[in-house]
């Protein structure tokens, strides 16, 4: 049976969001380092 | 069919339509619109937490961070899913479907929840992450709980008095309260992001209340459960969301009261532009347009938030002290302010959600546009007289009334004569577009260029001497008059409007 288009529009939509979490969780990480003289 | 299986159908429709609503109506259909704006807001929300970063103490910045994430997650998402969920194809799905109100309510609290959780993630994660060099590697994970328990919280306290202002004056009432407390949420976010941040560094004294209205603000609460856990400190944080749920619950069980639609008197327009109109056709397109202005919810919810930016500089110049020798020029800005509003305010009116509604003015005997700039220009002349005499009853407060009335009379002039100006700049038919449409405006400094050159104006009105002031406030108030009066005048008799 082929997946509804909506699932696997919505599966797509969350693998972005996560991705999107994924950047902005670099940015303080690398803030963090910095500051305290880890980089 | 089961409560569940309804629940979820729901859901899965509100999430295609939340997901990828606003990408399918301008033709992508693959792509979703949320991850866009969530990057952006979290981006604002890391700039906000790298700000705060170099304070030490964990509860300052756990304080200061929440707020700021807190208020963003309100501004994006309470508004938007107002818009959702008013929404009339949404209204229509609702009401097509078999199911009970329990299991509706539970849909849209399940919708709202699903939605608030990977956006607030989002919004908390950069400060959540930053807040390991400042609280220890244990500090991320109960901010992210505690961050989202209080965005939770709030949007219950927001959503409270628009849901009891509906269930007890009706639906007019409801729209009203929401479009109030989206303009105070708007002016009270960027004053509480500027107070948050002040108070980061400096501690509770920053703030206008001190530490007694430390104690009262949501933030505090779970800042301390955060750095300090005890039962006294965890109590009012874990209890905030579920109170706060738990009286949105018992508001929407009241049972809704209906009123009677009653005929709106026009008898302030009518009263305010009798020395204005030339044609009988004059009245019509002045209550018309009056009425269009004060029920679009679309053109409500763009325009009045607007209002929170001047409220908020009158607030904060008074809080900063405004010295005795220059109160007059800071009462001649405040008298300026709606004339400054007023080019804002125009650029939104061809939108509006009834937009299939303006076929009426197209097939009258009018040139549709010139109909509505004379209607605007009635309409504003009218609103601004009222505005004007408000502010003058404040002016005459500080000043006297004889200081006053020269002020009032040279900003009501001002107004009456930039008014069929500004009204030139209407180029489409009045609430003749979709709302969806809204454009930027096409030259935005030639808006700012006049926000700057009114207030010049009025300064150089006020530091001429009293008589002289009087004197041209006087005929700038008389020779605005007979502008208005002749400009985009309709035929008196009727039918047959030059076009």
């Amino acid at each position: 049976m082929r997946p509804s288009p909506l699932r696997t529009a919505l599966r797509r939509e969350l693998r972005a969001i996560l991705l999107v979490y994924l950047a902005l969780s670099v940015l303080p990480l690398l803030t963090g380092f910095a500051c305290s003289g880890g980089l | 069919m089961r409560r569940g299986a309804q629940i979820a159908a729901l859901l899965e429709t509100w999430a295609a339509m939340d997901l990828f609503g606003r990408n399918r109506k301008e033709g992508d259909p693959a792509s979703g619109s949320l991850t866009g704006s969530l990057f952006s807001q979290g981006f604002l929300s890391y700039v906000f937490a790298a700000l705060c970063f170099p304070d030490p103490s964990p509860a300052r910045y756990a304080a200061a961070t929440m707020a700021f994430t807190g208020g963003l997650g309100l501004l994006g998402l309470a508004g938007d899913l107002q818009d959702i969920c008013s929404h009339p194809a949404d209204r229509d799905l609702v009401a097509a479907c078999p199911i009970s109100a329990s299991t509706l309510r539970a849909a849209k609290a399940l919708r709202l929840v699903l939605l608030l959780i990977p956006w607030h993630l989002g919004l908390a994660l950069p400060p959540a992450l930053l807040g390991i060099w400042i609280g220890g590697p244990a500090f991320p994970l109960p901010y992210l709980g505690l961050s989202l328990l209080h965005a939770l919280g709030l949007i219950a306290c927001f959503h409270l008095p628009i849901l009891a202002a509906g269930r007890c004056f009706g639906s007019e009432a409801r729209t009203n309260m929401a479009v109030t407390l989206r303009a105070l949420a708007l002016a009270g976010f960027f004053l509480g992001s500027l107070l948050a941040l002040r108070a980061a560094y400096q501690g509770p004294s920053a703030l206008p209340g001190g530490s007694p209205l430390l104690a009262w603000l949501p933030p505090a609460w779970f800042a301390l459960a955060l750095t300090a856990p005890s039962p006294t400190t965890l109590l009012p944080a874990l209890a905030f969301a579920p109170a706060a749920g738990l009286l949105l619950l018992a508001v929407s069980r009241l049972p809704v009261r209906r009123r009677k639609p009653r005929r709106r008197g026009s008898r302030f327009l009518r009263a305010t532009t009798a020395w204005m109109r030339t044609s009988p056709l004059d009245l019509g397109l002045t209550e018309g347009l009056g009425a269009l202005l004060a029920r679009d919810r679309s053109f409500r919810l763009r325009a009045l938030p607007l209002l929170g930016i001047p409220a908020a500089v009158v607030v904060l110049a008074l809080r900063s002290g405004v010295e005795d020798r220059d109160f007059p020029l800071f009462l001649a800005l405040v008298h300026g302010l709606p004339l400054i509003w007023l080019p804002f305010l125009l650029h939104f009116l061809p939108y509006c959600e009834d937009h299939e509604a303006s076929w009426i003015l197209e097939s009258a005997p009018l040139d549709p546009i010139r109909a509505g700039r004379r209607g605007l220009v009635l309409c504003g002349a009218a609103w601004m007289l009222a505005l004007q005499a408000a502010l003058f009853a404040m002016d005459a407060l500080f000043r006297g009334p004889l200081a006053a009335l020269p002020t009032t009379l040279a900003a009501l002039g001002l107004t009456w004569w930039m008014l069929p100006l500004l009204a030139r700049s209407l180029r489409r038919p009045v609430f003749s577009l979709p709302a969806a449409d809204l454009a930027p405006p096409e030259l935005p400094g030639l808006l700012l260029g006049f926000g700057v050159a009114v207030p010049i104006v009025q300064m150089i009105c006020e530091r001429l001497p009293l008589p002289l002031h009087l004197g041209l406030g006087l005929l700038a108030a008389a020779t605005g008059l007979l502008r208005v009066r002749r400009a985009f005048a309709l035929p008196a008799a009727g039918g047959g409007a030059p076009r």
